[in-house]
């Protein structure tokens, strides 16, 4: 019995899904299924030698130098009290605001992700300094622990972002482009959620009091403290707006600008630079393998013909470009429940990206809609990594109450999605006028 | 000794000068010739399915021409030989095409020794300073000293055989400011390839940036770079012409970038169908030169001339004899190079000038015409 | 097995140290004095790239183990985090059956690599560093992740209390 090569590659995404349900891990199932499939189509020399190229092509592949060393960089700003810093300055401001604690929270995730390469380190760095804090005013719970879990995404949009570098090898789009695409949209969903937050807030100011009140001699002296997320984000995003480096380089020197603010102010012990790199070291093994996994997957799949029969089918509907964009977020949403961001990312852009491209959608636009999207995974019920990282640090707050307090966030972000697939310019509009796409 | 550079090939400054010019070719790629040389097809089996891959996309400019030279091959073959082609990275990268082929993934890839430098020797000498003036002459010299000089150092690789030397077309300066002599050059940061681009942009006394050529426009809009070199042909896919103003004509050399075929997939060919694939392999590489580079070549320097202001300079005889006498001691050192390690570098350069400057006698038509009716022999052992 | 656990895990925490602290900083000094040397003294290290390339594969290699050991890979928890042990244990042994096979091939084409690229003493382009030392780096990685999921796949099997799931407790991103 042979198989023609489209049933193969749908029951390999059957055999792919069950073994992510079992608790294989994701990249490791892909790469297996990826692998099966390789062996089945091609035979074991074609499976082995395909396994080592990608391992040898990937694993030496200069771009992702990157990727360690932007998550060093949120590491250092963690263990070198930079962000608390941050965190004090953006509340001295801020913090008077009705739902003000909630918003300096916001804006210093916002912050902190200018700094550093992902999502779940932002959570994990500001949650223990902001929820403290609003606890302290009597916030409500939900508001809380579902702001930081929220805004905790902003640092993968804004960048630099490793997610967006890890878009950018798999569709070949560049990384420099990526970067300052997601700078406007970035800073919208930062107003944009520090917005939800005011608008709940002045309805209800039970959700959110005020904070303390600062003299305009205090707030202007904090100002101080901003610095160093100041100029490691001008160093490293200016450097690549400039195109005096690539973001590759730009990783690098956002390390060094880093330690050597922490070394300055003395913050820095061979201990804590120690615990950094271990850390580094631990995503990295698990990215890498991410990496790999996608890349194998796009390898088989395009053996199986499924891409192109999808492309075929979906554009025989003959639907209009928004109404797919309408069912792949929906996609999206569904997906995002059960699967974090990675996943999100290694199942779909192999499959959406040369459809929304042959529907004629910008790459670079794409990628920061489906890292909008993928956002969304990290936060939504009943699997939503940031909500479990925060439910850590606040043992006391049910799930339930903290995906309440997500809601508003994340209609916040929809808001967003469907004004930039209304306005692609707002996408496009930096990365055009920086001549870089 | 040295050839002097020709203006984007000696093909034909307008359209319909450069059709006449390469009428064969054109009239090859579009299945319009009457003999597409002497191989017979006696046999009678199942056709024997040839899988082929590359990194670049199948939506390329270069991509296109192969899988037309691929539908010349299946008609040569009677239907025997079907070519199954693979694009976009799915088998393997750009410096992975020699290992593709020989672990079976693919039986023709791209395999470039320009990435694998270390891995070769004499083939580098086909991309000293002015040896040609295009990339047919090249093609036609490279493929002609084949068996001799290269075969040796190619089939060193396990299970790897040569599918067809081919070279670009001839690199040049883009500028910002008009580059007429050594002394304007001297300083400048240039965009460039490593190996022997690297050695003729540090003896002009001017210093190499290595980066990837997509990059190059944006350094050049901010003033990082001040020249980049490029083929004509390559230059406005890159959007070199919309960043730069002036192109000088130096021609300084070609970049070497071979296929390699499968010896498995050789050996299962009969030998009428080894004669079929022998001939196509032979005229393709013509095919590739003459209608994708060099015409490549002239259709966008006339562009960027005519509807950008590129403004072309031309060195003066005297001055071209100083680039040429400057870079000359790179020449020499790779042939005193090779010949330490026992290599007859010496002599392959003698024969490689006498070529092409046989070759630069010859039209396009009479070399391509040649590459059918007398294709060269000893590239395989069959 | 519980002596083969404290052998190997002191092994692959090795290896992240040597990645983390050594190879991982070495690129970046790299990386760094390359942009310094284009920028200030306007003359670029051609060679920065490919040492960087040759050494990034190694901090790949080095971190995959212990970061597998220390069960740093995503899964989806839905399923999975309700099961009853006794079912977890079957998964696991699917999941370490799977990744021996992965690493049996990659281990497999890698020595057959090495073989080759040493006879050819094949090296890199400007700093003539082997190639076939990446070859030797992933047949080795791959070998340690063979003994990992074989231990790991028998300790499930034989309900043996080494090589188990345990919370790490460490924030992944
Ligand atoms: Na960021
Ligand atoms: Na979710």
């Amino acid at each position: 019995m042979t198989l023609d090569p489209q049933t193969i590659g749908l029951i390999a995404f059957g055999f792919m899904m069950l073994l992510i349900v079992i608790g294989v891990p994701i990249a490791f199932s892909m790469l297996g299924t990826a692998a099966i499939g390789l062996f089945i189509v091609g035979g074991p020399i074609h499976a082995e030698t395909q396994i080592s190229l990608t391992f040898i092509e990937q694993g030496a592949n200069f771009v992702i130098v990157a990727i360690p060393l932007y998550f060093l960089m949120g590491q250092l700003v963690f263990r070198t009290e930079i962000a608390a810093d941050l965190y004090d300055c953006v509340y001295k401001w801020l913090g008077r605001l009705p739902g003000g604690l909630a918003i300096t929270s916001v804006v210093a995730c916002a912050g902190f992700g200018a700094v550093s390469g992902g999502s779940v380190t932002a959570v994990a760095t500001m949650g223990p300094m902001c929820m403290p804090a609003m606890r302290r005013y009597g916030y409500d719970d939900g508001l809380a622990a579902g702001c930081i879990s929220s805004a905790g995404t902003l640092g993968i949009l804004i960048p630099p972002s490793i997610i967006l570098v890890v878009y950018g090898i798999w569709t070949e789009q560049s990384i420099g482009a990526l970067f300052i695409a997601g700078i406007i949209p970035g800073i919208l969903l930062t107003f944009g959620f520090a917005a939800t937050i005011y608008v709940q807030c002045t309805i209800n100011p039970e959700l959110g009091p005020v904070g303390e009140k600062f003299t305009w001699n205090e707030k202007f002296r904090s100002l101080t403290k901003l610095l160093p997320v100041i100029i490691t984000f001008l160093v490293v995003i200016g450097g690549i707006y400039g195109g005096i480096f690539t973001p590759t380089e730009a990783a690098a020197i956002g390390v060094f600008s880093l330690i050597a603010i922490a070394l300055v102010m003395r913050r820095l012990s061979w201990r804590s630079m120690g615990t950094c790199l271990r850390e580094t070291m631990h995503t990295t093994g698990m990215i890498f393998i991410i990496i790999i996994g996608g890349h194998m997957m796009g390898k088989f799949i395009v053996m199986t013909e499924l891409t192109e029969n999808l492309v075929t089918w979906i554009t025989g509907l003959g639907y209009h470009p928004l109404v797919v964009m309408l069912m792949f977020s929906i996609l999206y949403i569904i997906l995002g429940m059960v699967l974090d961001i990675w996943g999100m990312l290694i199942l779909t852009v192999p499959f959406v990206f040369p459809v929304i491209i042959d529907l004629g959608y910008d790459p670079v636009w794409f990628g920061i809609y489906a890292v909008i999207m993928s956002e969304l995974a990290l936060i939504t019920p009943p699997v939503g990594i940031n909500v479990y990282v925060m439910a850590k640090m606040a043992p006391d707050v049910p799930l339930n109450t903290i995906f309440r307090g997500v809601a508003p966030f994340f209609i916040a972000t929809l808001g967003l999605v469907l004004l930039i697939t209304l306005f692609p310019q707002i996408v496009l509009w930096l990365p055009h006028s920086a001549g870089m796409h | 000794l040295a050839i002097s550079p020709a203006s984007a090939g000696d093909i034909g400054t307008t359209a319909a000068e450069v059709n006449k010019n390469l009428s064969v070719a054109i009239k090859w790629i579009n299945g319009d010739l009457d003999s597409y040389g002497s191989a017979k097809v006696t046999y009678t089996g199942k056709p024997i399915t040839f899988k082929t891959s590359h990194h670049l996309p199948k939506v390329s400019g270069l991509a296109k021409i192969q899988i037309k030279g691929f539908k010349i091959l299946e008609k040569m073959s009677g239907g025997k030989i079907k070519v199954n082609d693979t694009w976009s990275k799915t088998v393997h990268g750009v410096k992975d095409g020699r290992k593709a082929v020989r672990t079976g993934l693919s039986d023709h890839a791209p395999c470039f020794s320009l990435y694998m430098s270390k891995d070769y020797n004499m083939v580098h000498g086909l991309g000293l300073p002015f040896m040609f003036r295009n990339a047919h002459e090249a093609v036609a010299t490279g493929e002609m000293l084949y068996p001799k000089y290269l075969k040796k150092e190619h089939e060193r690789f396990k299970g790897v055989k040569i599918a067809r030397v081919a070279n670009t077309s001839t690199y040049h300066l883009f500028t910002n400011k008009p580059v007429r002599s050594l002394a304007d050059i001297k300083g400048m940061k240039i965009r460039a390839g490593g190996g022997n681009h690297s050695k003729i942009i540090g003896a002009l006394g001017a210093t190499q940036v290595s980066m990837p050529l997509a990059s190059a426009y944006t350094a050049m809009q901010r003033g990082t770079l001040d020249a980049i070199h490029s083929s004509d042909a390559i230059a406005p896919i890159f959007k070199v012409h919309e960043v730069t103003k002036f192109r000088t004509t130096n021609g300084f050399n070609v970049l070497t970038i071979e296929y390699c075929t499968s010896g498995k997939f050789l050996d299962r060919l009969p030998a009428d169908l080894k004669q079929v694939y022998n001939n196509w392999a032979r005229q393709y590489a013509q095919i590739e030169a003459q209608y994708f580079y060099d015409r490549l070549d002239s259709n966008h320097l006339a562009m960027m001339m005519n509807k950008h202001g590129i403004k072309k300079i031309d060195l003066a005889p005297a001055e071209l004899e100083r680039w040429k006498k400057t870079l000359e001691p790179i020449t020499q050192n790779w042939i005193a190079m090779n010949e330490k390690k026992g290599l007859p570098a010496r002599q392959f350069i003698a024969d490689v000038r006498a070529a092409s400057k046989k070759f630069a006698g010859m039209s396009a038509n009479d070399i391509m015409l040649a590459a059918i009716n007398s294709p060269v022999k000893g590239m395989y052992d069959f | 097995m519980k002596r083969i656990e404290t052998w190997l895990f002191a092994v692959t925490g090795l290896l992240d140290i040597i990645g983390g602290w050594i190879v991982l900083p070495m690129i970046a000094i790299v990386v760094m004095i390359d942009v310094i040397l284009r920028y200030v003294f306007n003359s670029p290290y051609i060679w920065t790239l490919e040492f960087s390339e040759w050494w990034l594969l190694l901090v790949f290699a080095f971190a995959l183990p212990e970061c597998t050991r220390r069960h740093g890979h995503i899964r989806m928890d839905l399923v999975y985090g309700v099961l009853p042990d006794r079912v977890k244990k079957y998964f696991s042994v699917v999941y370490s059956v799977l990744c021996i096979w992965l690493f049996y091939l990659l281990c497999r084409h890698e020595w057959e690599e090495f073989l080759y690229d040493y006879e050819l003493s094949r090296v890199t382009e400007y700093l003539e560093l082997p190639v076939w030392f990446h070859h030797v780096a992933l047949l080795a990685v791959s070998i340690i992740m063979i003994i990992y999921f074989l231990c790991r796949a028998i300790s499930s099997i034989l309900n043996l209390d080494s090589f188990v799931e345990e919370e790490t407790g460490e924030i992944v991103e």
